[in-house]
Parts: C-alpha cells; sequence; structure tokens
C-alpha cells in the first residue's frame, strides 16, 4: 500500500489524544505552581526581610540607645571633652539618619505596608520624636556636660517608650508575616487543588475524546475486517460491502487507502467469480441445450449417492436414448435435430420442478437423476417408472419443427440406487439398461437387471472383436438355397457368418446391429456383395448352375450411403458376376426414411438388371402405398408368420393375405423358415411361389451345397 | 621668620617639621587628636592692626536648659538655644576688650542664621553691618552628609584671603570648626587663622573670654 503516511499514527492518535493535552496541562500547570511557589517564596523572603530588617533595627537601635547613655553617663562624670562628645554626637546622628532610613525601608516593606499605613507613620513619629529627644541630649551634653545627668532618666524613658512601640510592632510584623505565609500557602493550595480538578476534567475529557476516537478507528478497522472476510469465505455472488464503500468515499489517509484496497480486492473477486461460473458453465454445461453436462451430472450423482448413504434413501438414474434420432438427422440435417433435441431439452426441464436434475450427455442421449426417492426398494423403483413413463409421454408428443410434424421416441434405462453404488457403476448400468430398452423394442423403459448388465458387457466386448474381424477374415459367407414349388432350386440367399476364434459361431442377430452402429456395416456389406458375386461368377461358368440367382441382404444403413449404386456397380465390374442373377434383399426401415431417394436407387439398379426383394415382411409399419411405389420384385414373408403358420389362424390369414397382394402386384412372394411338409403344402396351396428354409436344407458354407444338376431354371 | 604662606608653596622636603604640625587641615585629619588651643603673641596681636587675619568667633554663652528643637526655625528664637543673660553681659566684656584694640572688621560681619550667633555679633558689633550666611549654620544636629557643604563653605570663608587692611569677622557656632580641624573652641572664643588661599587657612591663635583682661595691656 502507498502511503505518505505511516499507518502507525493511526493507531497512536487515541494515545496522543490523550497524551499531548496532559502533557501541556501538566507543564502549564507545574509552571502556574512554580510562579506561585516562587511569588510566595518571594512574598516571605521579603517578609522574613522585613522581619530580620525590624529585628537588626531594634538591635542597632539598642546599641545606639546604649552609646547614648555612655556618653550622658561619660559626659556627666566629666571624662569627656566637649570635642569627643561632640564626636560621639555626630556619629549618634549619623546613626539615627541610618535607623531613619531602615525605618523608611522597613515602612516601605510589603509586609508593613500591608500591617496598615497607620503603623507605620506611628513608627516613623514615634522614631522622629526619639531621633529628636537624643539629637537634642547629645547636643545639649556636647555644649554643656552638666546638664547630660538632666537628660539620662528622660532618654531611658524615650527609649522604653521607643522599644516598646518596635517591639510590638515586631511581634504584630511576625504575626501578619504567619498570616501572610499562612494565606500564601492556602492560596498555593487552593491553586493546586484547582489545578488537580482541571487536570482532572480535562483528562476525563481526553480519555473520553480518545475512547470515541479509538471506537471509532476500531469500527472502520472492523468495517475493513468484515469486507476482508466476507471476501475470504467461500461465495456464489461477491459481497457488496456498502459500508467499506461508504468508508472509502468518506475516509481519509489511510483508512480510505485500506478501503480502496478492499474494494479493488472485491472487483478483482467479482472478475474471478465470473470467470469462474464462465468456465463452470463451459465444463460443466451442454453448450446445445444449456443442460448440465456429463461431468456436472456424474458429480450431482456423487452427490446424490452421498445424500443417499447418509439418509438411507433411494435414487434413480434413468439413461434416455432418443429412438431412430439418427434418421432424423440423416434426413432433416443438423440444424432440425438441433432444434429438436432443444425442445427435448426444454420438455425435459419440466421434470426439474419435481426435483428431477437432467442433463445431457451428447448426441441423441439424455441423463435424469432422481434424488430423495423412499427407503423401500419397491416402492422407489414404482416411483421412477411411474416418472419414466411420464417423460416417454412428454417425448412422444409431436414436435413442430418449420411447420413439419416429427414424431420422436426414447428408450430409457433405469438404474436404481442407494449409499453402496458408485458412479462409474451406475452410468454403465443404466446404459446397459437402455440399450435392453432399445432391444426390446424401442419407446421402453427398461430397469437394470444382472442379466442386462452381462448382455451389455458381451455387447461391449463384440464390438471390440467385431472392429478387427473384418482384418482377420473372420467372416464367412453360408448360403441357403431357396426353391420352387416342385423342388427345384431356384439360387440361393447369401447370409453372413462371423467365426469368433474364441467364441466360435457368432450369431448375426448379436453383431449386425453393433456393426450397423459402429458404421462397419458399410465395408461388411461391400465385402458380402463381392463374395456374393464372386459366387455367382462361379456358377454362372458352369451350365447347371448358371440359371441360379444369389441373393444379398442390404443393411439400411448400407443402402443409405449416397455412393450405393456406385458400389455395386463397381463391384460388378470387377467381378464380371451377372446383374440379373443378382437379388438385393432389404428391409422396411432401409426404405422408409427417404423413400423418394431409394426408389431412384432402386430404379437405377434395376436398369441394371438388379432385382430386389422386401425382407422381413410383415414385421414392420409397412406401408402398402409405400409397397406399390417401390420397384420390387419379391416379397419375403417373415419367418415368424411360418413358424406358427398351422397353430395361429391369424398368421394362417396375415400369410394368406400377403400372398394375395403379393400375386395381386404382380410380386413373387416367397416364404422363409419353412421347415415342415406341412407348412409347405399349405404354402404351395395358398399360391406362394418361391420357399426357403430347413425343410429343404440349412445355409451352409458354398463347398457343402450338393447342387441337383438335373433342375430347370425358373422362367 | 619667613612669611607663611611662602613656606607652603615649598616642596615637602624643604618643609619645617614643627610648623607643619601646627598645620590643621580638618578635610585631611577627620579623627585626629585634639587641637590644642594656643594664646596670640604680641606680635600676631601686633600684626592684626594691619589686617589680612579672619576671626571666627562662636557665640556667647548660652542656656543649655533650653536646647535646640530639632529642627529648628531660623525664623523662630523660641526653638533655638538662647544666650543666657551671663552670656550676654560675658559678651559684652568681650564687645569692649574688642572694641578697646580697636582691629580693623571688614564690613559686613559673616553671621550664622541662628538667634545666638545673630545676637552676638549685635552685642559685639552694634554698628557694624552683619550677613546671614546659611552655610555657616550649626552642624550639631546634622549627619555627616549633611554637613558637608557647611564645612566645606567654612574651611572656603577661613582660606579665602582677605582684600584690603582689614579682618574678616565671622560669628558661627563651635561644632562647625570642631569637624572642620577637630577644635572646639568654648563659648564666646574668638580664635584667629591667616587665610591662605588655595593652600587653605592657618590657625594662629584663640582668644578665649577669660584671655581678653590680660591682652588690654597690649592694647593702643
Amino acid at each position: 500500500m502507498k502511503s505518505n503516511r505511516p499507518l502507525i499514527w493511526i493507531f497512536l492518535l487515541p494515545t496522543l489524544v490523550v497524551l499531548i493535552p496532559a502533557l501541556l496541562f501538566g507543564l502549564a500547570a507545574v509552571q502556574v505552581l512554580k510562579e506561585r511557589m516562587t511569588q510566595n517564596h518571594a512574598i516571605q523572603s521579603a517578609d522574613m526581610a522585613a522581619l530580620l530588617q525590624a529585628a537588626n533595627y531594634t538591635q542597632s537601635l539598642g546599641e545606639l540607645h546604649q552609646g547614648v547613655v555612655d556618653m550622658l553617663q561619660q559626659a556627666d562624670r566629666g571624662e569627656l571633652s566637649a570635642l569627643a562628645s561632640y564626636r560621639l554626637h555626630s556619629s549618634f546622628v549619623n546613626e539615627l539618619a541610618t535607623l531613619g532610613g531602615q525605618i523608611q525601608t522597613l515602612t516601605e516593606t510589603p509586609l508593613m505596608i500591608d500591617l496598615n499605613h497607620g503603623s507605620a507613620q506611628h513608627l516613623r513619629e514615634a522614631f522622629e520624636g526619639y531621633r529628636r529627644f537624643i539629637i537634642m541630649a547629645g547636643d545639649i551634653a556636647t555644649v554643656d556636660a552638666t546638664r547630660a545627668r538632666h537628660y539620662l532618666d528622660e532618654a531611658q524613658h524615650e527609649f522604653l517608650r521607643f522599644s516598646m512601640l518596635t517591639g510590638h510592632l515586631s511581634s504584630k510584623l511576625a504575626q501578619r508575616s504567619g498570616e501572610r505565609t499562612s494565606d500564601a500557602y492556602q492560596d498555593t493550595l487552593g491553586h493546586f487543588n484547582t489545578l488537580l480538578l482541571f487536570g482532572g476534567a480535562i483528562l476525563a475529557l481526553m480519555l473520553v475524546a480518545a475512547f470515541y476516537s479509538a471506537r471509532i478507528l476500531n469500527r472502520h478497522l472492523l468495517i475493513i475486517a468484515e469486507g476482508l472476510l466476507a471476501l475470504s469465505h467461500p461465495h456464489r455472488e461477491v459481497p457488496e460491502l456498502p459500508r467499506v464503500q461508504r468508508l472509502a468515499e468518506l475516509g481519509r489517509g489511510q483508512l480510505q487507502q485500506l478501503a480502496l484496497a478492499v474494494l479493488r480486492l472485491r472487483e478483482s473477486e467479482a472478475r474471478r467469480l465470473v470467470a469462474e461460473r464462465k468456465a463452470h458453465q463451459l465444463a460443466h454445461f451442454d453448450g446445445l441445450t444449456e443442460l448440465p453436462n456429463w461431468r456436472m451430472m456424474s458429480e450431482h450423482l456423487a452427490h446424490s449417492l452421498m445424500l443417499c448413504q447418509r439418509n438411507g434413501q433411494h435414487g434413480a438414474l434413468i439413461y434416455l436414448d432418443l429412438d431412430l434420432f439418427q434418421q432424423i438427422n440423416d434426413s432433416y440435417g443438423h440444424r432440425t435435430g438441433d432444434r429438436l433435441l432443444r425442445e427435448v431439452a426444454q420438455r425435459l426441464r419440466t421434470f426439474q420442478q419435481e426435483g428431477c436434475m437432467v442433463g445431457r450427455l451428447g448426441g441423441d442421449e439424455f441423463l435424469l437423476i432422481i434424488d430423495s426417492l423412499p427407503k423401500q426398494p419397491d416402492k422407489a423403483a414404482n416411483l421412477a417408472e411411474e416418472l419414466a413413463d411420464r417423460i416417454r409421454i412428454v417425448v412422444a408428443e409431436p414436435y413442430s419443427i418449420d411447420g413439419i410434424q416429427h414424431f420422436l421416441s426414447a428408450s430409457q434405462g433405469v438404474a436404481m440406487f442407494d449409499g453402496s453404488s458408485d458412479v462409474e457403476t451406475l452410468f454403465k448400468l443404466a446404459d446397459a439398461a437402455c440399450h435392453h430398452a432399445k432391444v426390446a423394442g424401442r419407446n421402453t423403459i427398461c430397469f437394470h437387471d444382472d442379466a442386462t448388465q452381462a448382455l451389455m458387457e458381451a455387447r461391449n466386448e463384440t464390438r471390440r472383436d467385431l472392429r478387427l474381424a473384418l482384418q482377420r477374415g473372420e467372416f464367412r459367407l453360408v448360403y441357403q438355397l431357396q426353391y420352387d414349388a416342385a423342388h427345384r432350386p431356384l439360387g440361393a440367399e447369401a447370409l453372413i457368418r462371423w467365426q469368433h476364434p474364441s467364441r466360435g459361431m457368432v450369431s448375426p442377430a448379436e453383431f449386425i446391429p453393433l456393426a450397423e452402429e459402429s458404421g462397419l456395416i458399410v465395408p461388411l456389406g461391400d465385402w458380402v456383395l463381392e463374395q456374393a458375386c464372386r459366387q455367382l461368377v462361379a456358377w454362372q461358368q458352369q451350365a447347371a448352375t448358371a440359371h441360379l440367382t444369389l441373393a444379398v441382404n442390404v443393411s439400411a444403413r448400407q443402402f443409405k450411403e449416397p455412393d450405393f449404386v456406385e458400389r455395386i456397380q463397381r463391384v460388378l465390374t470387377a467381378t464380371g458376376a451377372n446383374p440379373h442373377r443378382l437379388k438385393l434383399e432389404l428391409t422396411e426401415s432401409s426404405l422408409l426414411d427417404d423413400v423418394e431417394a431409394g426408389i431412384d436407387k432402386m430404379r437405377r439398379l434395376k436398369r441394371l438388371g438388379i432385382r430386389f426383394a422386401l425382407d422381413d415382411f410383415g414385421t414392420g409399419y409397412s406401408s402398402l402405398q409405400y409397397l406399390k411405389q417401390l420397384p420390387l420384385d419379391q416379397i419375403k414373408i417373415d419367418q415368424s408368420f411360418i413358424n406358427d403358420l398351422l397353430l395361429s389362424g391369424d398368421d394362417m390369414a396375415i400369410v394368406r393375405t400377403i400372398i394375395a397382394m403379393g400375386v395381386s402386384l404382380q410380386l413373387e412372394v416367397v416364404a422363409e423358415g419353412v421347415e415342415t411338409a406341412h407348412q409347405l403344402g399349405w404354402l404351395v396351396e395358398a399360391g406362394c411361389h418361391v420357399f426357403q428354409g430347413y425343410y429343404f436344407c440349412k445355409p451352409l458354407p458354398i463347398d457343402q451345397i450338393e447342387l441337383p444338376f438335373t433342375s430347370i431354371p425358373v422362367s | 621668620m619667613l612669611p607663611l604662606p611662602t613656606l607652603f608653596r615649598q616642596p615637602l622636603p624643604y618643609c619645617r617639621l614643627p610648623l607643619a604640625c601646627l598645620l590643621c587641615l580638618a578635610s585631611l585629619f577627620a579623627w585626629a587628636d585634639e587641637h590644642v588651643a594656643v594664646e596670640p603673641s604680641a606680635e600676631l596681636l601686633a600684626s592684626l592692626y594691619q589686617g589680612g587675619y579672619v576671626f571666627y568667633m562662636r557665640h556667647g554663652p548660652t542656656d543649655t536648659s533650653h536646647p535646640d528643637k530639632v529642627p529648628v526655625d531660623f525664623d523662630d528664637c523660641a526653638t533655638q538655644r538662647p544666650l543666657s543673660d551671663e552670656g550676654r553681659e560675658l559678651m559684652a566684656t568681650v564687645a569692649e576688650h574688642m572694641a578697646r584694640h580697636a582691629w580693623p572688621i571688614e564690613d559686613p560681619v559673616l553671621v550664622s542664621p541662628f538667634c545666638r550667633t545673630q545676637e552676638t555679633a549685635r552685642i559685639l558689633f552694634p554698628n557694624k553691618p552683619q550677613q546671614i550666611d546659611e552655610l555657616l549654620r550649626y552642624t550639631a544636629a546634622m549627619t555627616d552628609d549633611e554637613k558637608r557643604p557647611v564645612i566645606e563653605h567654612t574651611g572656603k570663608a577661613l582660606s579665602l584671603p582677605v582684600d584690603g587692611s582689614a579682618n574678616r569677622m565671622i560669628v558661627a557656632h563651635g561644632p562647625n570648626l570642631a569637624d572642620l580641624m577637630d577644635y572646639f573652641p568654648a563659648e564666646g572664643t574668638l580664635v584667629i587663622f591667616s587665610p591662605l588661599g588655595e593652600a587653605g587657612y592657618l590657625y594662629r591663635a584663640s582668644i578665649p573670654p577669660e584671655l581678653w583682661p590680660s591682652l588690654a595691656s597690649q592694647a593702643p
């Protein structure tokens, strides 16, 4: 801190407020007392001098008188010559003059004046009388010694009279002097008491002033200290510190400097908080939806876990994944996708009012944390399910973006937790449950259980291995022959198999969705197509098999590739396979997302001679409107219908209807999963054209297929 | 005998000690031994006729039962010690003797302002004018400081050379001479001085009242 005055003065001020006036007063008091005492001393000295003078005078007078008496006696006895007498007489006159001067001085002393003027006058007159008498007596004794005797008695008498007067006067002087000393003492004492009183009063006044000064100082320092304390406490908002501000405006010197420093500190703290908040926002919130991000949710979850551990309550973590959102993104662009995500976030946000923490993990995945569920596990789970169901309904309501209505659904995985869980595991569990929900058919809520967990782990492992499988050449193609009603082979469907090095054969139902999810389906599809085309070429080189067609499954993802047509062309060119013998099997989902583009691709391929089959017919939301538009050649009745064909009247009706529809649309109808002669007989009777299933043969590697070379190609 | 003034003008080593002892300067010998009075010689008496001397007469005997009041009033003789009747008679006798010698006396007679000196002067010289000189006043009631101007003046009156062929006549008091030269003449005594100007004065002789009859033979 820069300052001109050292801070020490601020602390010294109250002390100085007392000390300096007290010191000044003390000096003044001592001075006054000293003067007073000096004055008293002077008076007393003068009085003493006056008393001494009076004593000396009395003594001198006595001596003089003795001299006069001696002279008179000697003169009387005739022992003195006139001259000697005269000399004595002259000396008496001189001494009398001296004594007269002393008398005058004495009468002029303050003590004498103080005694009273009458006394001095009386003394002077008495002395004058005595003097005259002595001069006269001495004079006469000089002139006529015989007369000396005559004056002796008188002189004695005069002297007695005068010395009585002086004695009386001396006593009065002494008395008066005593009184004056006493007066002076009383006076000094009075002064001393006054000073004492004054000093006490001033000291008390100064103490009060110092106390107030110290109190004010203390208050100001307290304000500053409180300000610093307030700033030092952890806080969300910077404290306002109005008192420190007032001090900075009204204060002076050091205190103002201090206050300003505290305010500067507050400003920097405010800036720091803003920056921190911004950083926190960036670190803890999702930029698109402004919902908390994964990091913040995991922090919150950790907090929730701690609460549960403390109070024994339950909580729930919901992992929400929008179904088929990728399709919307692909179809309508990311702008629409983002707006939808924001809308979903907005809808989810309404659940915050119910004590539900909502966050976004990224993509189309959201997280919800519900605290304070009951201690009983079943009640807690019921409440969580109830909430998840309401979320499902809210998400499923239509969205209107730029006048277009969109429909979304959400798969939710719920993981219940108590104090014993940990964040990492909970996320995994909820994710697994969500996946389970997806597998179970979307728009569904699944609770986590151990089976789901195991499945999830296996799935993750599979996902890992899948990436390597293509490079390692672990995929195989197997072929299942397709027959006509007369048991003649018409062709085959190429089916992919994964020969896992440790797990053995892995079902396509398990790895195909993972391949689709990871995008691996595209290269895998290319590989399948190429293998199939090579097989076609092989068949073409023998007359007995040259008529056989080969059906290849195309995944939705694969079909949606913009260069799908070109890829096919490339493979055909590369292998030299006959496009007329190639059949691509599509699912409804491949087409529904963008029907127009799909139709376009199909037409272009058809021009090459390639034929199309609609796989798994009857399981999707098949739109007959679309079915009419699609340039299809075949529809394949899903094997689930065939399996229960002879057990369920409904299935029979459905299959019969499909066959009738196919016939009327001039489409070949293929029945999959034919396993018994009865099924075959019923299907043949119903008018189905092509059959595939274990009744004929199971899917086999190409080298194990025994083709009846007597077969006649289907026209 | 060498003229005395000449003697005084010579340097001290040549002074004749016996003569020097006679010199009595009051200012120089304040408490010296009492002055010894001498009677006048016939030669002195004879030379008085030529004038040039100073006669200092103490007033006549007084009535000591009436002492001077302190202070005296010059205008009120009742405040002063007066001449006694015997004193007046004695002074009248002295006056007769002096008249018989008929020494020339300068006019006026210098007189102290006291009544007793004025009366004395009147008795001695009823026809001569008197000049009252306050600085010839009685010094007995005065302090040393007060006396000083009186004594100095008296000394001058004794030292100042006399013009012409007469003698200076002063009628004053005894204490004044006592102060001046430690000589306290009796009342009515005539003291004769030779004035020496700057050098002072020279005591020549004293004629107390009772001496006058013995000198009558030397009168003309």
